[in-house]
């Protein structure tokens, strides 16, 4: 038995079940953001002095590169299954996945690189806000990670609704991912350039 | 009667100690602290963010509402069985 509307849009809402939900799940993330972020900046206008130099904004930088590079594959390799062609498809998914992957390597040097320095979450209020926000969006990429995986190995098989349900799966995947970079512009915004 | 004046009681109790109702010793008294410029900057932030997401509630319930109607409409002029669900039952929003 198929479920209704798994595939095509609702006609009043113009939207399918997996949108709906996956809007609602971004709407809730949004709230947890937005209320570290408020946390953040009740913590950077209260303070006298902030060590914003400590961080590494070429870093930074290259992971917003990263980052926005893997998302424009995304998008490439959900245009592939659309055309049907799925080997390019599997090829832009995994160099996607790559590359979020190269984010949390680029991310985890910069980790070491403050641990190193005794740089730690109760150093400072600063290092406190900076591993909490950095370490929340960087288990947000590790979950985009796991579900790209899954993409490429058992759930590129689509079931008894055929390959349209794999665009679809691809399509909510993107969405999320899209959220991921902007939190992450946000990110660069809020820690290393104000 | 008893009620009443229980709940006579209580509200003047709660209007009595007005203290209770100052809720942040932080900033109270100090306009100028930057405690207080902190606290303002955070609310305004997480304002933002709560009337963003409201602000997309709202617009998605009005897409709804548009969408029921428009369905309801068709079904009304095609005859047709309710094959195309509408909320509320097919009813107008």
């Amino acid at each position: 038995m198929q479920m209704p509307y798994a595939i095509e849009r609702r006609p009043d809402t113009g939207l399918t079940n997996g949108q709906l939900g996956m809007w609602l799940f971004i709407a809730s993330e949004v709230m947890l953001f937005g209320a570290l972020f408020s946390s953040y900046v009740i913590l950077r206008v209260g303070a006298t002095e902030w060590p914003r130099e400590a961080l590494n904004i070429g870093a930074a930088l290259a992971n917003t590169v990263v980052l926005l590079l893997s998302s424009w594959l995304l998008a490439l390799s959900m245009a592939s299954l659309r055309a049907g062609l799925m080997r390019p498809h599997r090829l832009r998914l995994f160099a996607a996945v790559a590359l979020a992957l190269i984010f949390l390597v680029i991310k985890s040097f910069e980790y070491r690189e403050h641990w190193l320095r005794h740089e730690l979450p109760a150093t400072n209020t600063f290092f406190a806000i900076y591993y909490t926000l950095t370490g929340l969006h960087a288990l947000h990429i590790a979950g985009g990670v796991m579900v790209m995986l899954h993409l490429l190995g058992a759930g590129r098989k689509p079931s008894s609704a055929g390959p349209a349900q794999l665009l679809w799966r691809l399509r909510y995947t993107a969405l999320y991912w899209y959220f991921v970079d902007a939190i992450w512009i946000c990110l660069l915004v809020l820690l290393y350039l104000w | 009667m008893g009620r009443w004046a229980t709940v006579a009681g209580l509200v003047m109790t709660m209007l009595a100690s007005t203290r209770l109702a100052f809720a942040c010793p932080v900033c109270f008294g100090t306009e100028d602290a930057s405690a207080n410029r902190a606290i303002e900057a955070g609310i305004v932030v997480m304002l933002g963010v709560v009337a963003a997401v409201l602000l997309g509630v709202a617009l998605f319930a009005i897409r709804l509402c548009r969408g029921a109607a428009a369905s309801a409409h068709l079904d009304a002029t095609d005859g047709a069985t309710a094959h195309v669900p509408t909320l509320n039952g097919g009813t107008r929003c």
